[in-house]
């Protein structure tokens, strides 16, 4: 039966071109979903749980990605990598960028209250400090935790690297020099 | 795949760890790694850059004798 035969030639260039089309699926499917629940949120004016199983796609993909890639060790490459081209290691970047973040999310949101919820003068500078100090509360130990778990998936990918170089027929497994 | 022991030899010739060797041809440890140990196939773009950095030819570094 022809229909359920496997080819036995595999070509390595349609192969390829193959995993490029796949991967820009992928990216397809996350864009519709953003569209999704950009058109569902704003046009239609539906509620959050309407788009849920958008939510989940998007997440379900980001979080499959993370963990093949520390699995695979991938991760570790692509930290190499990163710190290779770039002055400022990757590890660094990760801190700089969620404390940029969890200070200046806070200083909009401080902002934002103080427009929507103050009365004018005095009450209104309260309310920027008060929405400020419990969002830095927040956002700012947020960022560390973003550090950690990077910390964490670099470790674990690491390990997984090891385990893939290790040469059972060599006495040293480490075989950085040579 | 078999063992690219030629290539192991030819970076201790110019006394560069794996990482060092990686740094000059643009990719991570673990890539030189798996070369050596056989266990990925380069493409032709990769080999030719190892064959730079280490000033050796292709046939040198990744010719499969045993065939």
């Amino acid at each position: 039966m022809g229909l359920l035969r496997k080819d036995k030639v595999k070509d390595e260039r349609v192969i390829n071109m193959q995993n490029k089309i796949y991967r820009e699926i992928s990216v397809l499917v996350a864009v519709i979903c953003i569209l999704s629940i950009l058109v569902k949120m704003y046009v239609l004016g539906m509620g959050f749980k309407h788009t849920f199983t958008e939510y989940i796609i998007i997440f379900a993909q980001g979080i499959y990605f993370l963990i093949r890639t520390v699995n695979l060790g991938i991760f570790t490459d692509e930290v190499e990598i990163h710190d290779q081209q770039n002055k400022i290691p990757k590890r660094t970047k990760i801190l700089i960028y969620s404390l940029a973040f969890g200070i200046l999310f806070p200083l909009f949101l401080g902002v934002r209250s103080a427009i929507l919820y103050g009365e004018g003068g005095w009450q209104s500078v309260e309310t920027f400090f008060m929405v400020l100090a419990f969002s830095l509360m927040f956002y700012i130990p947020l960022a560390f935790v973003l550090l950690i778990f990077h910390e964490l998936a670099k470790t674990h990918s690491d390990k997984a690297v090891e385990k893939v170089l290790d040469d059972p027929e060599e006495d040293d497994s480490n075989d950085e020099k040579y | 795949m078999t063992k690219n022991i030629k290539l192991k030899m030819a970076r201790a010739e110019y006394d560069l760890s794996q990482a060092e060797l990686a740094k000059r041809v643009g990719v991570s440890r673990q890539t030189i790694g798996l070369i050596e140990l056989g266990k990925y196939n380069p493409s032709l773009n990769l080999c030719i850059a190892v064959c730079k950095a280490l000033s050796k030819t292709l046939d040198d570094l990744f010719w499969d004798e045993s065939n």
